[in-house]
């Protein structure tokens, strides 16, 4: 999302000023109303001013899949038509993986795909690790790979990764035919980037319900979520990548005579190759994280181990599981950057040896073929034998809970010192405050920052959400989110501002904070649970650690951003390094860290939608609950719920930095 | 040196102009005034102004200019990739903007190749496989391609780097791969946008000395852009001196020298090398005769220096068909080189 320019300008200024005063006074008056007469419609708008939105959409949704016919043809035979098209290469991908897939064959009749030996699968990944980057990526491939089957989690990894390889690929081919097309006919752009957005700030859990009316539950409307969901910033790059493509390349594509789609597919597509893998790497990780959580719907895999595990209280099954996403994760994060940032080497290429030029395919399948013949022979080679898994799920359980046991105290301590001085008191603030009240003072900020049009549209946003009945769940979201948001830059300001102090810790700081941000939302939860058990408290501390990077990442480059020759001058001048800090460093990183403040309430609201999982009770609950209920009305309303309260609080706190730095450099001149 | 050309006009533009507007290219009423009054009045700015100029077969047309003179949009004009607003531009006798999409592809693989001054390679291919992409696109069949594209690679001196990509090469040598792929096709009107001014000068000599090789080998109907005087005179048959989108002055390297339009060309040419352009003919006076063996007229002063200096009675000249063109003396070339002194 991106902020709009502060208004410029000092006459619209002061008109938006006057305004916002005006918006001020009204929101005070609210209060004081409030409190004399509880319960006045601004105060809480009452059941009669409401409008069910949910209803009807559930009955619209429901007529187009089951009653409406275009040009005589069914819509629900379309989806199902549609459903099977994507459904056979996720089950041809399952089969090679996981499960064996039985194929009809015209004549032969049907036969059985047989499924890979997971020793084969070892090999081949790390041939392609070796081939993307080496002994280390080998390394951490193959010990991925062997924790996945040590462990006994081998076909539910496989399940996942057969999800990731057929989204990602599905993906990057639809990422790449839209960003051409929003390139090639600019005006598309209007509607694309609104829309993209859209797509990434609704939570998962609210498009799986319609689609799950439209394709039913299983593994492809998990597919299809998934697909939605990671593709928009492939689309977002292709567009970026043949808008930044020097004009000169373009000009000698016309030059030489190519046509018009030549010269997008052959030459300006290729030579901007590293910026698309960068587009690729990201559906990867996004891909990963919807299909954890997708998986939780019935679709198997890891994400449904862990929920499974942590609904259970299998602490050590839950531990082990989520420490197999987490590998899962670095380990593709890490072999995709491989690929991005591979330089072309004449080297390779320029042997005439066709088996030199190929080294790591023919060996891979030379060795591939050969472990595969071996497992006819061998077994063990061709599925991991339950007496050779090791779970330490027993004991590391049983250590967590000897751990709960003997911390009782404490960890109870924590819990009821956090709910009553912090969560219920701010709980009762966002719940006491009159609904009218609090959209008057997010319109006022918005009409100061941007001016009254936009003011206005924030207004009728908050409005809108309350018409639609969904305040009181909008304010348990919202104070959960502030409450994390708030943790987040207490905990993330002061970890970046020492590594920016220290470079050595800087580096440390970097690979943390680089791998925090590669794991997928859904395993934050299981550490907080493991603690708390289930509840808001585990919820909110779930939010805290994934919305930290930011936090710390911001700060981190806004201080070390500060110039150098600044710095010496107020070392001339005679500041202690204290001084410096405070008076020269944070003052220069303030825009910088704001800026970050507004990327961590973002992250916070991503992973708000997954906290339902673990027992939050906003918006976010009532799509899940529409999910259980397939109520698609529901679990859109509510969802759009959650994008209104993102972009209204992104809109402001983003505002609030870019209005800033816009004024500093204003003072400067 | 270079040769005298002459030929007929391969590239004939009549009254070109380039117009810009807020939404790109704007579209203008054919009875609409062309002056800078009409044209803001309507939010219009002309980067070409009413260009008529002809290229002749075998020659080097370089156009100079500093930034912003309309250089780059000129020859964007004769390529087609910025179309003229007005006026009309020939090539070979076919106007170009009547053509077809098609036509124009065609003619652009069969009669064009084009060097950029930021190279514009494609990072993903190899030597071999960027200077092979033009033949590749029209269809070519693979020998014909792998013997052409082998015969460049020798042409501009690049054998062993073929499998290379352009990240592992030099800018000399990149922009070496820029001039094999924009003479793969066997053009007949090579087009070079400024293709020298991103490399060292050391460099840009060298590729400049080779231009002239090739050219001598290759005798294609060049058009060179460069914003570097020295660089213009010393590849150019002739020279159009731009400003403000306007050609201020269509010459010969030593015309511009001996007679510049006005005092901005004058100034252009005033730290100029002169012994290095100026010939015998240019300075014969032709009511002299003379004393001695006689210069031949294309002789550059530079190389017979000594001679002229040697008499005080003049040396003769004489023409390519041996006719006497008078006779040269120390004092027309003293004149001729402290031009520059007497200039403010």
């Amino acid at each position: 999302m991106t902020a709009g320019t502060p208004t410029s300008g000092r006459r619209r200024d002061s008109s938006a000023s006057s305004i916002s005063y005006v918006l001020l006074a009204l929101a005070a008056l609210t209060v004081a109303v409030s409190i004399i007469w509880p319960g006045n419609p601004t105060h809480r708008l009452p059941a009669s001013w409401q409008l069910d939105l949910m209803r009807p959409t559930t009955q619209a949704i429901r007529y187009v899949s089951s009653d409406l016919s275009i040009a005589g043809i069914e819509v629900s035979e379309i989806t199902r038509a549609f459903a099977r098209l994507v459904e056979w290469p996720l089950l041809f991908v399952q089969g090679l993986l996981a499960a064996p897939f039985t194929v009809e064959v015209p004549v032969i009749g049907s036969t059985v795909l047989p499924t890979m030996p997971w020793s084969v699968v070892v090999v081949l990944v790390a041939a392609l690790a070796h081939w993307l980057g080496g002994v280390r990526l080998t390394l951490l491939s193959t010990a991925t790979l062997l924790y996945f089957a040590v462990l006994g989690l081998w076909t539910s990894a496989m399940y996942t990764l057969s999800a990731v390889i057929v989204s990602v690929a599905c993906g990057v081919v639809i990422g790449l035919l839209l960003g051409v097309a929003v390139y090639r006919h600019p005006r598309l752009e209007a509607v694309a980037n609104p829309v993209y957005d859209t797509l990434q700030t609704l939570p998962v859990f609210s498009y799986l319900v319609p689609l799950v009316v439209f394709f039913g539950l299983g593994p492809v409307t998990a597919l299809v979520a998934t697909i939605i969901y990671a593709m928009p910033p492939m689309a977002r790059v292709t567009t970026l990548a043949l808008k930044s493509a020097p004009s000169t390349l373009f000009e000698f594509a016309r030059m030489a005579g190519c046509t018009p789609s030549a010269e997008i597919w052959h030459v300006l597509l290729p030579s901007r190759m590293r910026d698309l893998l960068i587009g690729v790497n990201q559906v990867i990780m996004l891909s990963l994280a919807t299909v954890v959580i997708a998986s939780t719907i019935g679709a198997g895999g890891l994400g449904n181990d862990v929920l499974r595990a942590l609904k259970s209280l299998r602490f050590g099954t839950a531990l082990e599981a989520g420490l197999a996403i987490t590998l899962m994760a670095i380990t593709m994060d890490r072999m995709s950057r491989a690929l991005a940032t591979r330089r072309p080497d004449h080297t390779r290429v320029s042997s005439p040896q066709f088996l030199v030029r190929h080294a790591h395919g023919a060996a891979a399948l030379a060795l591939g073929a050969l472990l595969w013949a071996l497992s006819t022979l061998l077994p063990q080679l061709h599925t991991y034998p339950a007496e050779w898994t090791l779970s330490t799920a027993n004991v590391i359980g049983e250590a967590v809970q000897s751990f709960n046991r003997e911390h009782a105290a404490g960890i109870t301590a924590v819990r009821d010192g956090m709910t009553v001085t912090v969560m219920r008191p701010v709980r009762d603030l966002f719940s006491a405050a009159p609904w009218l009240c609090v959209a008057m003072l997010a319109a006022a900020a918005g009409t100061a920052l941007y001016g009254v049009s936009r003011g206005a549209v924030i207004l009728a946003l908050l409005i809108a959400v309350a018409v639609a009945g969904l305040w009181p769940h909008a304010m348990l979201s919202l104070y959960l989110v502030a409450i994390a948001s708030v943790f987040a830059l207490l905990i993330g300001a002061p970890i970046g501002t020492l590594a920016a102090l220290s470079p050595r810790l800087g580096r440390v700081v970097d690979v943390a904070v680089d791998t925090l941000q590669t794991l997928p939302a859904f395993v934050y939860l299981v550490p907080t649970v493991v603690l708390f058990s289930v509840g808001e408290l585990p919820a909110l501390l779930s939010i805290t650690l994934y919305a930290i990077a930011p936090a710390i990442r911001y700060t981190q480059h806004g201080l070390s951003g500060v110039e150098p020759s600044v710095l010496e001058a107020a070392a001339m001048a005679g500041a202690t390094r204290t001084q410096i800090l405070t008076r020269v460093q944070l003052p220069l990183a303030m825009p910088h860290i704001v800026l970050g403040a507004s990327q961590t309430l973002v992250m916070a609201f991503s992973m708000l939608a997954i906290t339902s999982l673990v027992g939050s009770r906003g918006l976010e609950i009532l799509t899940l609950e529409a999910l259980g209920k397939v109520d698609p009305g529901k679990g859109l309303v509510a969802g759009l719920g959650i994008v209104i309260l993102t972009i209204v609080v992104d809109r402001l706190v983003s505002g609030a930095a870019g209005r800033w730095s816009w004024e500093r450099e204003r003072e400067r001149g | 040196m270079k040769p005298d050309v002459s030929g007929p006009a391969v590239i004939r533009c009549r009254g070109v102009w380039k117009i810009f507007g807020r939404s790109g290219v704007a579209r203008l009423d054919d009875r609409d005034a062309l002056d800078d009054a009409a044209l803001s009045a309507k939010g219009l700015s002309a980067a070409v102004r009413d260009v008529t100029l002809d290229v002749a077969r075998g020659e080097i047309f370089v156009i100079m200019g500093l930034s912003g003179s309309g250089k780059s949009t000129l020859m964007r004009c004769m390529t087609h990739l910025g179309p003229a607003s007005r006026g009309e531009v020939l090539i070979e006798g076919q106007e170009i903007a009547g053509l077809s999409s098609d036509e124009l592809r065609i003619i652009r693989r069969d009669k064009m190749g084009m060097v950029f001054q930021d190279f514009a390679l494609m990072p993903h291919k190899t030597v071999q496989r960027n200077i092979a992409f033009p033949l590749e696109v029209a269809g070519a069949p693979p020998a014909i391609i792998a013997a052409r594209t082998a015969e460049l690679i020798g042409l501009v001196g690049l054998e062993g780097r073929e499998q290379y990509y352009p990240s592992e090469l030099s800018g000399g040598q990149k922009q070496r791969v820029g001039i094999a792929r924009s003479l793969v096709n066997n053009p007949r009107i090579w087009f070079l946008d400024e293709p020298f001014s991103a490399l060292d000068p050391i460099i840009r000599y060298e590729l400049q000395t080779e231009l002239l090789r090739l050219q001598k080998e290759l005798a294609k109907t060049v058009v060179f852009v460069t914003h570097d005087f020295d660089e213009a005179i010393r590849l150019a048959n002739r020279i159009a001196i731009m400003r403000d989108g306007r050609v201020i002055q269509i010459d010969t390297p030593e015309r511009l020298v001996l007679a510049p339009a006005d005092d901005y060309v004058r100034r252009f040419t005033r730290r100029v090398d002169r012994l290095a352009i100026l010939t015998v003919g240019a300075l014969a006076d032709p009511s002299q005769a003379g004393e001695g063996e006689p210069l031949a007229a294309s002789a550059l002063v530079r190389d017979v220096l000594g001679r002229i200096l040697s008499t005080s009675r003049g040396t003769p000249v004489v023409d390519a068909a041996g006719r006497l063109r008078g006779a040269v003396t120390k004092e027309a070339v003293a004149a001729a080189l402290s031009v520059c002194e007497a200039l403010p």
